[in-house]
């Protein structure tokens, strides 16, 4: 079997697409399965020998995998995951069918796709990288299925002319020199010039018009899977994310002093949910969140929200930029307690002043927002809380608790009431004892069926993640009397000294405990051991952690620069353009979608700027035409100027024979001039196929031509008048020829020659 | 009169145009599909898939466009062909552009029309003719052919090539058309026969008994002339000489061969309907077979068709090309001059006849002795001797 030109090129295009779409989904499994069945099946059909399954076989693959999209789509759950994959079932199949050209386009034309799946699926600079990569390979791979598709149809007409008693051999490819280098030159200069204009389409693109009109398809972040999670299930063991995907970047200020803070070994937890009800199984948000209403509205890009806090100083400003939020409503992370928040990217904000709890509600992607925050003060004075709460309603987890206070000579209740101090000390032996009596795991195993997993824990597994360990505090806490709530956040350990930033990842996800240790005070207690949180959460060691925090460093100048590049990115672009500062705000007011009409002056700034541009490139386009045109006409003059006769004595003969150059006037102004490259004997022997009286006039002269160019003698008069007479029986025969209405009789059938 | 070069002398262009096809089509609604999404969801890798989009869609006008205008498309003189046997047709293709190569080149021959009227065409003859170019360089000149059978004898006129190319991205068909005018005859189908046959007419070719003789180098006296200066000294017949008073030299006899003259016997008129019109063309092509036999036995051939056309017998290969180019266009609309029957010297005694009709009962021309064929039973022969009919026989 002779392979196509290009097939290793739609090869490697399968095979990117197919990368490209595993990377954005994060389904490596089942890329690497379908790449794998890619290799093999291209060796099976393209190898040497290689055989394909009929095309029925092909065709009730093809309409099974169909069917199986469309009972998806009735179930509602096509979406474009959904859809990516049966893509790849399909292009899977039509691996098999590679029969021709045709099916090579349509497994372009499904690597296309699956790209497209691939965007809008993630953003993620890996994903870009990949599909920038299979551009110019995609660009080469059509141009050659151009060539081989031009091929095909010429053989396709050749055997319908074979079977309407045509030749139906195969076609030749007729090619010039250096046709590979051609091609390769000609995708450069594709690949260059589709990179520039892309830019440009991708700058001058607006945004922020018409967001959300169609739904919330085609957005990226969708469906992101992080470590955070705003539910704590105890009962399912280890779910502990251990990806390293980047979550987002933070960078911490001290409003104090106004210097940027942070560094290896300063770890802040930045708190996402607080869930305070359990459910006999998992920590959910309820109980405190319900006691007042959620508060906040829109809030525009730059807008600041205030957030209560009960008068603490404000001390530090964290600059977050979510890497890839989800659409519709997110958390936030901050660090407690946050006071207030601003938007950079506008959206819906809501907040609850209770749980300090702040979440945002808009389109998914990059999103970027600042929240300045301050430790609670502790009220002055000597405070007695009262016992009466019921108690946790695992009898088990009381007796715990109690037996671990016990032992740290700490008694809560006196006379119903406990100051508030020996509160902070009962939390903080109970945190003890977790993080000296239990041992961290991430395998733990999930507690047998009608066991409480948090009795399970304390009593008989003593040993779980980070989950179990702020489950059984906050569980224990509860018990005893002393409010407490489970945190779920991530924990920002790992700094990048190269760009001052804490860098989050998946795998920093992590659960803690806030007690109220005073009327509104509540301090974070972490009772998973500090060491096993280091050994978690520190930076891994190694050549490859390190190359991949330096690809980290990449992607955040991708989040930056190219995904996050939105109105206001795009107008300080354009800052040059605009003629005030406000301009900005005025471009696209909707954030969420609502479109007005522009200011028409700022409108006529731009088109004025256009047409200014657009002249200036015509007019250098036009002139560079000019040069050019002036150019071939001095070099084609040089050429006539060296092809004229340098022997005087035979220009001399030559221009003696005027009769040649009336006659070929004369062809010329008859319309069956002759080609500067076809000498005067083949052009009359052409002429046969005109007229044959043509033909023979033309012979003639052309003999008389070549005696004075070549034959070293001039012409005699009897040869002179010869070729005269030649040249006006030439004139009369096209006379006679151009007199008759239907033109040549060797041109037109029915026209006799007279 | 039109004029189908141009001023250089190079085939004239008629006309470009950009066809809109499905792939076009389909990769617009994808560019629009992925703006919306762009839009709707502000996801920047679609913003720039979009722009990937409008730069192939700009690039591929660009490229395909600078690419084709740049390209020369010359037919070359079209050699003759039979019926049933390849006509190859070759296209001289020349780049002009200084920079940008032409890929993918489909050269097809279109149907000739003037100002939308339709004319006298190639595609009565033959399959659409098509050749295929991968590439031409930047200032390259590379030769392509198209294989065809011609299915009809006569004359098929080219007038337009038109060279087409989806090249870059396959989005449009773009494609050129050029004028010019070139004909090509198409020789009757050479019936094949059985072999002896035309022994059936008795002794021929070269040195058999009933050859004529005509003045030569052979070695047979055949008559005395003037003498003439060059003619060599030991030619001269000196007793004659002496006799006449002025020198004479001796001319010896070369044997001609023998005549044999294709009689088609048919109307001249074509007749209606598709058998009668395919019997016309059986006898014809069986004309033309007898005609080629005839040559390779060594007879000089002449024609005689109906009433009107009649080609002196004469031999060789040219007479044969003469021979097939008028049975190719005797009844066709007539492009070539046609011969001159005023000259042609009469049938002679000895002279053989294979006189071929449509059907064995027409019976219009009946010379002496002649060998009888006809298109509605080619298996069948039947010889008439001079006054006698043989009986039929099979071959």
């Amino acid at each position: 079997m002779t392979r196509r030109p290009g097939y290793a090129l739609n090869v490697a295009v399968l095979l990117l697409a197919i990368a490209a779409w595993g990377t954005a989904s994060g389904d490596a499994v089942r890329a690497v399965f379908v790449g794998v069945c890619v290799l093999l099946t291209t060796w099976i059909t393209g190898g040497p020998g290689g055989r394909m399954p009929p095309r029925w076989v092909v065709n009730v693959l093809v309409l099974a995998a169909i069917l199986d999209a469309v009972r998806l789509s009735f179930g509602g759950s096509l979406g474009v995951d959904e859809f990516a994959r049966f893509l790849l079932w399909v292009l899977l199949i039509k691996m098999l069918d590679r029969r021709g050209p045709r099916d090579e386009a349509q497994l372009l034309s499904l690597s296309v796709f699956l790209a497209f799946g691939a965007a809008l699926t993630s953003n993620s600079l890996a994903t870009g990288l990949l599909l920038l990569v299979m551009m110019p390979i995609l660009a080469a791979a059509v141009m050659r299925h151009q060539i081989a598709a031009a091929r095909e149809r010429v053989v396709h007409l050749r055997r319908q002319s074979a079977q309407a008693g045509g030749d139906g051999a195969d076609v030749a490819l007729v090619a010039g020199r250096w046709w590979h280098r051609d091609l390769r030159r000609l995708t450069a200069v594709v690949t260059c010039g589709t990179l520039l204009l892309s830019a440009g389409v991708f700058v001058l693109m607006p945004r922020g018009l018409g967001m959300d009109r169609f739904g919330r398809w085609g957005n990226a972040g969708v469906g992101r899977v992080t470590g955070f999670s705003s539910t704590v299930d105890v009962g399912l063991g280890g779910i502990i994310s251990e990806s390293q995907t980047p979550v987002l970047d933070l960078t911490v200020h001290d409003m104090q002093r106004g210097v940027r803070v942070g560094g290896e070994g300063e770890v802040y937890y930045l708190r996402g949910a607080a869930l305070d009800t359990y459910t006999g199984r998992a920590w959910i948000v309820g109980g405190q969140a319900g006691t007042q209403p959620e508060q906040g509205g829109a809030l525009p890009a730059g807008a600041r929200s205030e957030l209560g806090g009960g008068g603490a100083e404000r001390e530090l400003r964290l600059s977050i930029t979510l890497r890839n939020a989800p659409s519709g409503q997110s958390h936030l992370f901050t660090v407690w307690r946050p006071l207030t928040v601003t938007f950079l990217d506008g959206g819906q904000e809501r907040h609850n002043p209770l749980t300090g709890v702040i979440l945002r509600e808009g389109q998914g992607g990059k999103f970027r927002y600042e929240v300045e925050c301050g430790e609670p003060r502790l009220p002055r004075g000597r405070f007695w809380r009262r016992l009466d709460r019921p108690s946790f309603p695992v009898a088990g987890v009381r007796e715990r608790a109690e037996e671990i206070l016990r032992e740290a000579g700490i008694t809560l209740d006196e006379l119903g009431l406990c100051p508030l101090d020996r509160m902070r000390e009962a939390a903080v032996a109970l945190r003890t004892e977790l993080r000296n009596g239990y041992s961290y795991t991430l395998d733990s195993p999930p507690a047998p069926a009608g066991r409480d997993p948090i009795d399970y824990f304390l009593h008989e597994s003593r040993a779980g993640h980070c989950e179990h360990f702020a489950s059984a505090m906050a569980a224990m806490c509860r018990s005893v009397g002393i409010d407490a709530r489970v945190i779920t956040g991530y924990v920002a350990v790992e700094f990048s000294q190269a760009t001052g930033h804490y860098i989050v990842r998946e795998s920093n996800a992590h659960a803690w405990v806030e007690v109220e240790e005073g009327p509104g005070y509540w301090r974070v207690h972490d009772p998973t051991a500090p060491a096993d949180l280091r050994r978690l959460h520190a930076p891994r060691p190694g050549l490859l952690a390190r190359l991949t925090r330096a690809l980290d460093a990449v992607e955040y100048a991708w989040i930056n620069s190219f995904v996050g590049f939105d109105r206001s990115a795009r107008a300080s672009l354009f800052s040059w353009v605009r003629s005030d500062a406000d301009a900005p705000a005025r471009e696209f007011p909707g954030v969420a979608g609502d479109f007005e009409l522009p200011d028409w002056r700022w409108w006529g700034v731009v088109l004025g700027n256009a047409l200014v541009a657009s002249s200036v490139v015509l007019a250098g386009g036009l002139g560079v035409v000019a040069i050019f045109r002036r150019i071939r006409a001095a070099r084609a003059l040089r050429a006539r100027n060296r092809a004229t006769i340098d022997d005087p004595d035979v220009r001399a003969r030559v221009q003696e024979a005027v009769f040649y150059t009336d006659a070929l006037g004369l062809l010329r102004a008859s319309g069956v001039g002759k080609p500067d490259h076809r000498p005067p004997e083949l052009h009359a022997r052409e002429l046969a196929r005109v007229d044959l009286g043509l033909s023979e006039g033309l012979q003639a002269i052309a003999r008389a031509f070549y005696i004075a160019r070549f034959g070293g003698r001039r012409l005699t008069p009897d040869e002179i008048e010869r070729a005269e007479r030649d040249l006006a029986r030439l004139r009369d025969r096209l006379a006679i020829l151009s007199g008759s209405k239907a033109g040549y009789p060797g041109s037109r059938p029915g026209t006799p020659a007279s | 009169m039109s004029a189908p070069v141009n001023d250089a002398g190079r085939p004239r262009i008629a006309r470009r145009r950009y066809h809109l096809h499905l792939p076009g089509v389909i990769y617009a609604a994808v560019a629009v599909f992925t703006a919306v999404g762009a839009l709707n969801s502000q996801n920047n890798l679609l913003f720039w898939l979009f722009g990937v989009a409008v730069a192939g869609l700009i690039l591929s006008g660009f490229v395909s466009g600078s690419a084709l205008m740049g390209v020369q498309v010359e037919r070359e003189a079209i050699p003759e062909s039979a019926v049933g046997g390849a006509l190859v047709v070759r296209y001289r293709v020349h780049n002009r552009n200084r920079f940008v190569p032409a890929c993918a080149l489909t050269i097809t021959e279109s149907p000739n029309a003037r100002r939308g009227r339709p004319l006298p065409s190639w595609t009565a003859y033959m399959p659409q003719p098509a050749a295929f170019v991968a590439h031409v360089g930047p200032r390259q000149t590379v030769h392509a052919e198209a294989v065809v059978r011609p299915t009809r004898r006569g004359e098929a006129i080219f007038s337009r090539i038109t060279v087409s190319s989806t090249f870059p991205f396959g989005l449009t068909r773009k494609s050129v058309t050029f004028e010019q005018e070139q004909g090509a005859i198409v020789h009757p189908r050479l019936a094949p026969l059985r072999s002896g046959l035309l022994r059936m007419l008795g002794p021929q070719g070269d040195g058999s008994a009933a050859a004529l003789r005509s003045a030569g180098l052979g070695g047979e006296f055949y008559g005395l002339r003037e003498y003439t200066p060059g003619d060599s000294h030991r030619l001269i017949a000196w007793r004659a000489s002496a006799r006449t008073g002025q020198l004479v030299v001796r001319q010896t006899s070369r044997p001609a061969p023998r005549r044999l003259w294709v009689v088609l016997d048919i109307p001249d008129e074509r007749p209606a309907g598709d058998r009668m019109d395919a019997q016309r063309e059986e006898a014809v092509s069986l004309a033309a077979g007898v005609a080629k036999a005839a040559f390779e036995e060594g007879y000089a051939v002449g024609l005689s068709i109906g009433e009107g056309t009649r080609l002196a017998a004469r031999s060789g290969r040219l007479a044969l090309r003469a021979i097939l180019t008028e049975l190719a266009l005797f009844d066709a609309p007539r492009a070539t001059r046609p011969q001159e029957s005023g000259r042609v010297p009469p049938p002679r005694r000895l002279d053989a006849f294979v006189v071929i009709s449509e059907r064995a009962d027409r019976r219009t021309w009946t010379p002496g002795d002649a060998l009888r064929l006809s298109a509605d039973a080619p298996g069948v022969w039947s010889f008439h001797a001079a006054g006698t009919l043989s009986p039929e026989a099979r071959p």
